[in-house]
């Protein structure tokens, strides 16, 4: 069925409205709703957060007589290496916050009536949190190089270790694989459960309880969490890197396939 | 009760179109209530139905089924041919909803959400002017969404409907919370959409506009169709007419002499007459009734149609209408009607 005319209206589906449209329209909605995550409160906030914690250990690695993290004097791999991973999971309760969101401002239910492809609704979400991701690490990583070039350069600390760029290197992966780990954990947490405050409960009962309370306690589960996992990618702890990276890859993929799977059974009840 | 005449004389009358919407069968249950029971329901290509009922009659769970937003526990729902919820081939489809309160991202502009509309649909970026002229949004567009009353928000949110074109409108209360004026133009906007050939299906409240905009109707109650038709051929006031004259008892004569049915409501001059069953060959209209008292000297200061969905309506809900205005003990010859 084609609309021939409608009243006080443009006819549509003819040449010039065929070439006036966008080629990446999917493209397009992603820019648009990663402007406007840009003018969410919870989003700065967030930033300010992760901000103040990488200048805060850095500062404290700094004045302070130990050494950050292993790094000796290179505050920038001891800042990586201080907060890529705690940064991680806050970054992934910002993004189960910020996809959560969608259910009670029911944009879901516009978007899946005009398309009922639900896995490109997950994905759009997705890639969302997934420019968010990249602009969280972005926005550590210059930070974190800033403030230590800054003080080091101010405060006449001589770095006690030559410049280890595989180090660097290994720890700015880390952080980026932290943070859409995290990420994709809490995106996965909110759409399945539909909601905000149900995906960062569920993501921080992960995160928390899960990895930093109750999987320590129990052998087998030691060295086997992201947590301890993306740590070690980035330079501390002792379990082999080679595991540590089929941990990380397999909680993504994971993850990412949970996510799609439970997402595209749910229906809309809300 | 069933107006199981009104109904099969209805799809009688239709051509054989295509369905834009059609439920056959469908159950849909929420833990222990039943919502759908077993809903019947076909919306062809270039209507404007509405769906009518009482608070909890299955009207806005009946639309999400048919948008592939819920899945029907059993029988099968066809959106514009295909089955809603299929990924299977689909693509951006030209269909534009609405389904209850619209709550919307605060921080997005009112622009911004209709060019997040227009793109997921593969719509250009220009429809985002026309629908904001069609609706008389203006300057509002350019403010975030939290700066909205609930009544600009629906306005928003029909504005976002209409973004494509759509070929087909499913709108749950698309006039609630709008002031007369945005109300007047949404529902100027419907007759127009399914004068330029789309369809429309939309729950409401609001029975004269259902009654004055709606192709065919159909009462809903405990999750089924109770009634469905032309909204002037429903309920027991369907063919009854109401004339309001200075001497009412000289237009009762007159009518009496062409053998019509019909009795004074109340003191105020109002005379209804009743000309028979909507389906009767040869019944009577209003020009009839018009010339009748013409001739006998009579000129009426208001001749209309009754209202027969708020009488249909009290008939499904068990009364829930006020009381139609009922005949008389004692009125007059009790025959068939004749021209």
């Amino acid at each position: 069925m084609r609309r021939q005319r409608v009243a006080g209206a443009v006819a549509v589906g003819g040449p010039r409205h065929r070439a006036e449209r966008r080629r990446h329209p999917f493209a397009g909605v992603v820019r648009l709703r990663a402007g406007e995550l840009a003018r969410r409160p919870v989003v700065v906030a967030a930033f300010a957060l992760q901000a103040m914690a990488v200048l805060g250990a850095e500062l404290l690695g700094a004045v302070g007589a130990e050494e950050l993290a292993g790094a000796g004097d290179d505050l920038v791999l001891g800042g990586l290496r201080v907060t890529a991973v705690p940064g991680g999971l806050v970054f992934g309760v910002l993004v189960a916050a910020v996809v959560g969101a969608e259910f009670a401002w029911a944009t879901e239910r516009a978007l899946l009536a005009r398309d009922p492809r639900r896995l490109r609704f997950a994905g759009y979400q997705l890639a969302v949190a997934a420019v968010l991701g990249m602009a969280w690490w972005a926005v550590q990583s210059v930070l974190v190089v800033t403030v230590a070039a800054l003080l080091q350069a101010g405060g006449g600390i001589v770095a006690g270790v030559a410049w280890n760029a595989p180090a660097h290197w290994a720890a700015l992966a880390a952080a980026l694989a932290a943070t859409l780990v995290y990420g994709l954990l809490g995106a996965a947490c909110a759409l399945v459960l539909r909601g905000a405050l149900a995906g960062v409960v569920a993501l921080l009962a992960y995160g928390l309880l899960g990895e930093l309370v109750l999987a320590p306690r129990w052998a087998p589960a030691t060295g086997w969490t992201v947590y301890a996992s993306a740590a070690r990618l980035a330079g501390q702890g002792t379990t082999p890197v080679a595991r540590a990276a089929l941990v990380v890859t397999l909680a993504f993929v994971l993850a990412l396939a949970g996510c799609l799977t439970l997402y595209a059974r749910r229906q809309v009840r809300d | 009760m069933v107006f199981n005449c009104a109904r099969n004389h209805g799809e009688q009358r239709r051509p054989a179109t295509a369905a834009a919407v059609e439920l056959s069968g469908v159950y849909r249950r929420f833990g222990r209530t039943m919502v759908l029971a077993g809903l019947d329901l076909r919306v062809d290509e270039g209507e404007l139905y509405g769906l009518i009922g009482p608070n909890g009659a299955g009207k806005t769970t009946a639309l999400r089924v048919a948008l592939g937003l819920l899945k029907a526990d059993a029988g099968q729902v066809r959106l514009l041919g295909r089955d809603p919820r299929s990924a299977a081939g689909a693509r951006p489809r030209r269909v534009g909803s609405l389904i209850e309160a619209p709550s919307l991202s605060p921080r997005l502009t009112g622009r911004e959400y209709l060019v997040l509309i227009a793109r997921w649909a593969d719509a250009p970026d220009s429809e985002v002017d026309r629908v904001a002229g069609l609706l008389g949004l203006g300057r509002m567009t350019d403010r975030p969404t939290a700066t909205y009353s609930s009544g600009m928000r629906q306005v928003l949110a029909t504005a976002a409907a209409l973004v494509g074109p759509p070929d087909l409108l499913v709108l749950d209360e698309p006039t609630v919370g709008l002031d007369p004026g945005h109300r007047r133009r949404v529902n100027d906007l419907l007759t127009d959409h399914v004068a330029g050939g789309g369809t429309a299906l939309l729950s409401s409240h609001q029975l004269d506009d259902a009654e004055r905009l709606c192709s065919r109707v159909g009462l809903m109650a405990a999750g089924r169709l109770a009634a469905e038709g032309p909204p002037t051929e429903l309920g027991p006031a369907a063919g009854r007419f109401e004339v309001t004259v200075s001497d009412p008892e000289a237009a009762l004569s007159a009518l009496r002499a062409l053998r019509l049915i019909c009795w004074r409501d109340g003191d105020n001059g109002r005379v209804v007459v009743e000309t028979g069953s909507p389906y009767q060959v040869g019944r009577p209209d209003g020009s009839v009734i018009a010339r009748a008292l013409a001739a006998a000297g009579v000129f009426p200061s208001d001749l209309r149609r009754s209202p027969t969905l708020e009488l249909a309506y009290a008939e499904v809900t068990g009364g829930l209408a006020p009381d139609p205005p009922q005949p008389p003990v004692d009125r007059g010859p009790r025959v068939e009607a004749v021209r």
